[in-house]
């Protein structure tokens, strides 16, 4: 089966990014690590056309991003961004505002309430004004959005900058089951080391504009460049 | 004891003269009170005059002619001016924006004063007395609805920016991802004129029912007119809004439903 998402030597200079290549299984998980201001971001939005790469290709599962219908494009492959988007309105209103673009019906109570257990927010109430939520709430319900969503590829922007550790732990926990379960594929940009193991994910790493990696897991690296960058992570001060 | 004159009276160039010692006294006063205003004030003076008088020549052989051809030209000039003074009045214009403006006053005049001059008022045939004034005061208005509709529009996608991508990334056409911030530009557009109809006639009365009154028709009449007038301008500025916002919606995404940078 073809991968859910491919970067065949993509190039993207005035990002920063050079030649990256990576292939990603579909239902595998990928958290993506590097320094801030590295083109993180851009590479999720390389995937969903957001941006387009000066060169190379990227496909989407087993299609060039560049020959899918757009609206098609951005529906199978969604990105979350960093600052939490809310629109206006309730709880609810938040949740099912794309499947109002998308076209498709809005679900049950019950369904809306499964998606918020997933992000973390099990007792928030659906009419709660979403202008009252907090940061990190915030960033939750719009990861439980895009559960709701539920993309064959999903691309989550540092979802959990805003949470403290043992929370983010409890939530990528979470979102790991979630995705497992649903076949789905996890792209998740991060700042902790230890959001990877969390979440179950194979780890890359976008240090000055290149790819190292995917490795299978943090430990099992051996380059130079990753080890020096998880040294500036580890320094004293640093460590949460 | 109140006399009320039959016919509209000329002022006459001995009666201009005298309004222009109106003038004078305001120069005097600047001065008195410390402001040298005499440069702007005599400027301002002889640009009312030469403006005018200018106008009302041209339009004076217009009415006498009465040829179709003249009133389209005079027409269209007046439209090219509205759209390429509106358009400038917008901070960074999306490319096209003046020739968006003024194609949309061309369409929006044409029907307006079509469906005004024809149906509402009931003039027969093509008379530049009604087509001239009423044509400049759709265009005057209307370019003013189009430019603040395509600035606030401009200044939605900018603060908003961050917002929008995230919609985009969500799967939001662009049509979805910008429906606030064209409501938004087009409430924008529509408020000065329906705020001017809400106190119209209690605090001021407008220029159409005083000209009608002061050219001896009777003040009912003269309200009807303004009416007419009142709703006749927030159709052409909604029109014109929403000629310029769909316009502006296409230019401001590519065709992979991108943000331009606007």
């Amino acid at each position: 089966m073809s991968a859910a998402l491919t970067l065949r030597t993509v190039s993207l200079p005035e990002r920063g990014l050079s030649s990256l290549s990576l292939s990603i299984a579909r239902g595998a998980r990928l958290a993506l690590l590097g320094e801030s201001g590295g083109g993180k971001s851009s590479l999720l939005q390389l995937a969903n056309r957001l941006l387009e790469p000066s060169e190379g290709t990227v496909e989407v599962l087993g299609r060039a991003a560049r020959e899918w219908p757009i609206a098609e494009l951005r529906r199978s492959a969604v990105l979350v961004t960093q600052t939490p988007a809310l629109f206006g309105g309730s709880v609810a209103d938040e949740l099912v505002l794309p499947l109002g673009w998308w076209s498709r019906a809005r679900p049950e109570p019950a369904v809306l309430r499964a998606a918020l257990e997933v992000a973390g927010l099990p007792t928030v109430d659906l009419e709660h004004p979403s202008a009252e939520l907090s940061g990190g709430e915030r960033t939750r319900l719009c990861l439980a959005r895009a559960v709701l969503l539920a993309p064959p590829l999903l691309l989550l922007d540092e979802p959990t900058g805003a949470l403290d550790v043992r929370t983010a732990r409890e939530l990528l926990t979470r979102l790991r089951a979630w995705a497992a379960d649903a076949q789905i594929t996890l792209v998740c940009v991060t700042h902790r080391p230890e959001d990877v193991e969390a979440l179950g994910a194979d780890v890359a790493y976008l240090l000055g504009g290149r790819l190292h990696g995917p490795f299978a897991n943090a430990a099992a690296c051996e380059d130079e460049a990753v080890g020096a960058f998880l040294g500036t992570l580890a320094s004293p001060g640093e460590s949460a | 004891m109140i006399t009320l004159a039959t016919a509209p009276l000329d002022p006459g160039w001995a009666g201009l003269g005298l309004a222009m010692l109106l003038m004078l006294a305001v120069l005097v006063a600047a001065a008195w009170v410390g402001v040298g205003m005499w440069r702007d004030g005599l400027v301002a003076t002889a640009r009312t005059s030469i403006q005018l008088l200018g106008i009302g020549y041209v339009l004076n052989w217009i009415f006498k002619v009465e040829t179709f051809w003249a009133i389209v030209a005079v027409l269209l000039t007046m439209t090219f001016v509205a759209g390429w003074t509106g358009s400038r009045r917008v901070e960074r214009a999306l490319a096209g924006t003046g020739q968006a403006l003024t194609l949309v006053l061309l369409v929006v005049l044409s029907i307006t004063l079509l469906y005004v001059t024809q149906a509402v008022i009931g003039v027969d045939g093509v008379d530049p007395r009604y087509l001239i004034p009423l044509g400049g005061m759709i265009l005057g208005n209307a370019m003013t609805a189009g430019s603040l509709a395509a600035q606030r529009f401009h200044e939605s996608l900018r603060e908003d920016r961050d917002r929008l991508e995230a919609a985009l990334g969500l799967g939001a056409s662009p049509k979805d991802a910008c429906r606030d911030a064209l409501s938004k530009a087009f409430r924008a557009a529509l408020t000065p004129t329906l705020n001017a109809m809400m106190i119209v006639g209690i605090v001021k009365l407008p220029g159409v029912m005083t000209g009608q009154m002061l050219g001896g028709s009777p003040p009912l009449e003269a309200a009807k007119y303004q009416i007419v007038v009142m709703f006749m301008l927030a159709f052409s500025d909604g029109l014109t809004a929403l000629g310029v916002l769909l316009f502006l919606r296409r230019q401001a995404f590519d065709e992979a439903w991108r943000l331009r940078a606007v």
